[in-house]
């Protein structure tokens, strides 16, 4: 991992078109502003680790979906 | 062979069948362009529906060596309240211009006992059926859950 260190309001650029910026240190609270194009997905890590998570767990692909169709009707 | 510029020629397609044993065709193909969370290299999917399965669907891949399927459903059908908060960029990304073109669904994960099985709401599946082209759009505000039950 490569590691640098940053003061307030410096920033740190990736490629020519995603801009980190350091905007507000409060404790051990620190605010990023992130500038990237529209198509880049930007998540918390651990939000998108749930997704991801709950993805693998849903993809096994069995399970019997006709009698989950029955049970769904009955309700 | 004497054909005109610009003219198609129709070939003939050989029958596809996904991993699970079901024909398909290119026009049925949607692609997700970045594939989904854990699954980034799964891009071409189709949506099958068989009316015994009805409110949910089977989408599965149909890249080259990759079998994996998800079991789908609208969640307006047993949420009809469901109203996800997505950035704009987010919906710019699909070209979607028309409300209509948007086909939305969300992931089921079956679990033993089957009553018990949950929709991952934080993570709906977006589509421009227009494009035939989606994506996995995940809700960052805690609004929704990871696992609500489907049958209550």
């Amino acid at each position: 991992m490569l590691i640098l260190t940053r003061k307030v309001g410096e920033s740190i650029r990736i490629n020519e078109n995603i801009c980190i910026t350091i905007v507000d240190m409060d404790g051990k609270n620190i605010k990023i502003g992130i500038d990237a194009p529209k198509e880049i997905s930007i998540h918390r890590e651990e939000v998108f680790k749930r997704i991801k998570d709950e993805n693998l767990k849903a993809a096994g692909g069995g399970g019997d979906l006709g009698a989950l169709s029955d049970l769904f009707k009955k309700k | 062979m004497d054909v005109a510029e610009g003219t198609r020629i129709r070939m003939k397609e050989a029958p596809k069948i996904t991993s699970s044993g079901v024909p398909w065709t290119e026009d049925q193909v949607i692609r997700f362009p970045a594939g989904l969370p854990g699954f980034e290299n799964a891009r071409r999917f189709i949506i099958m529906s068989v009316p015994e399965h009805q409110p949910f669907h089977w989408m599965e891949c149909v890249d080259e060596g990759n079998t994996i399927r998800f079991a789908i459903i609208n969640p307006l059908s047993f949420r009809p309240e469901y109203q996800p908060k997505i950035k704009k960029e987010e919906l710019a990304t699909l070209n979607i211009g028309n409300p209509k073109e948007l086909l939305l669904y969300v992931i089921v994960t079956l679990r033993t006992p089957l009553m018990e099985s949950t929709a991952n709401l934080m993570g709906p599946l977006f589509i421009n059926i227009r494009e035939k082209t989606g994506k996995q759009i995940i809700i960052e505000n805690d609004a929704y859950s990871l696992r609500e039950r489907i049958i209550p």
